[in-house]
């Protein structure tokens, strides 16, 4: 099915970057082609499970949560909670919001859907891309080629940088973040969810993994409810690896963990098999060289840009260690500037990205990776690529 | 009393998460980013130190939430001199 389309603009990658991404470039009237290479759009929040969207809230947890970036955000944030019943939770120095993956998916989907002028195409990929020397792009993809005048790259990844032959930021696979392998138990006995179990839980892991009984993978995984009654997920982090080892890994530690818990506590006698992440939650990987590059030092401080387009609110949260997350906090509690030259490429027009793949320091990323600065970055790079193929906001 | 609550700090500082300069030995550690997944590694690193048996028992979040309260359940847990 061999095609050729024409669009204002292309985005490559349709989680929730790319989602935010093509639907505010499309309510400017800009007509979008949104490429996903999986079945579903909200890539780590569905295809990974990854059940809280971080970086939604003011960072001052002394005041009622309070959403820091308007639009997109908003809407989701509000759609989420009108499905699930839950509101944000405070975990310490943050507020986070419960999500349910399957819930997500249709709000994505919805949120697409109602955008007359985006065409979302699944189980596409980029094989190449050219132009950028003014005269726009064209996205070579299984299903046909599309030309465009601006283009997004929300991969993740910066996939679109490698074509272009553009610079990626990037540290030794083996410094990145570690990554998320999440599965979720659903029948489970609403006593598993009170924290005073979930604790003896985590001690009973850790006990099985000394004694043999589960895989040394198990010792860092964390479990918590889910917004669906009787479901609870369990997220371990892995060592960096590649998706497919990943994978792998997850799913024998799933199947483990699963017939332990089964064994050992009544309260999982009638629980579900495992029900895995349909990829692994990746945390760090390519990102783009950008006309400006985020540091950490720029979050911290709450140093403000003249072209701030978004903000982020997560503290920096390091995962590099089988010790578990290391968070560092903003000096002062208040949203920190993202600017527009940070989504933008320093070395092609027309080129703009948003999400994982932004211009930052790898600590930086650690913050702004959140779903929540996801749709914040991904809204006002829809925002910047339409505004470059001609259509202002409304 | 006080040397044990400092073990305890250099073993948290060192082994789990950076313990800041205000953190004083009241001081409650789950605001601070203990969390449950470095609890475990906190069980862990007491065992080893200490020579202490922590059980399903002890799971309390009152007893982890201080360096006091901390050091009280090692106490209570003996073999700490």
């Amino acid at each position: 099915m061999e095609r050729a389309t024409r669009a204002d603009l292309a985005v490559i990658g349709g989680g929730s970057a790319g989602l935010c991404a093509a639907v505010a470039a499309a309510r400017t009237g800009a007509k979008v082609v949104l490429i996903e290479r999986s079945d579903r759009l909200g890539g780590m929040g569905t295809l990974a499970k990854v059940h809280t969207f971080c970086g939604l809230y003011h960072p001052d947890v002394s005041l009622p949560p309070q959403i820091s970036n308007p639009g997109l955000p908003a809407e989701i944030e509000r759609l989420m909670r009108a499905r699930t019943g839950a509101g944000p939770v405070k975990m310490g120095k943050v507020y986070v919001l419960p999500q349910d993956p399957a819930a997500f998916a249709v709000i994505a989907q919805d949120l697409a859907l109602a955008e007359k002028s985006l065409e979302v195409r699944f189980g596409a990929t980029c094989t190449a891309i050219t132009g950028g020397a003014g005269e726009g792009f064209v996205l070579e993809t299984e299903q046909g080629d599309i030309h465009c005048r601006a283009l997004i790259d929300a991969s993740a990844d910066a996939a679109a940088a490698e074509f272009l032959g553009a610079t990626r930021l990037s540290v030794a696979a083996e410094t990145n973040q570690r990554s998320a392998f999440i599965f979720s138990l659903q029948g489970v006995d609403p006593a598993a969810m009170e924290e005073g179990f979930r604790m003896r839980l985590a001690l009973a892991i850790v006990r099985g993994v000394a004694a043999g009984e589960l895989p040394e993978t198990a010792m860092a995984t964390a479990c918590r409810p889910s917004t669906v009654p009787g479901e609870i997920h369990f997220t371990t982090d892995l060592d960096p690896a590649p998706r497919d080892v990943l994978m792998a890994t997850g799913l024998s530690l799933a199947d483990a963990l699963s017939g332990f818990l089964r064994r050992k506590f009544p309260e999982f006698a009638a629980a579900s098999g495992p029900i895995p992440a349909a990829e692994p939650g990746v945390r760090e990987t390519f990102r783009w060289q950008g006309q400006y590059v985020l540091t950490a030092e720029d979050l911290i401080s709450g140093r403000e840009f003249p072209d701030t387009v978004a903000y982020a609110t997560w503290p920096i949260e390091l995962r590099e260690t089988t010790r578990g997350a290391k968070l560092r906090f903003f000096a002062r509690p208040v949203p920190a500037s993202i600017p527009l030259r940070a989504l933008t490429s320093a070395e092609i027009a027309g080129v703009f990205f948003a999400g994982r793949c932004i211009s930052a320091t790898h600590e930086a990323l650690a913050s702004v990776r959140v779903m929540g600065t996801c749709f914040a970055t991904g809204q006002a790079a829809g925002k910047a690529a339409a505004a470059f193929a001609g259509f202002r906001s409304r | 009393m006080s040397d044990l609550i400092t073990r305890i700090r250099t073993l948290i500082d060192g082994g789990l998460f950076p313990l800041a300069e205000s953190v004083c030995d009241d001081t409650d550690l789950h605001a601070e980013g203990l969390d449950s997944l470095m609890l475990m590694q906190l069980i862990l690193l007491l065992e080893q130190e200490f020579g202490v048996a922590i059980g399903p028992e002890d799971l309390d979040r009152e007893n982890f939430s201080s360096l006091t309260n901390i050091a009280a359940l090692v106490r209570r847990k003996g073999n700490t001199g």
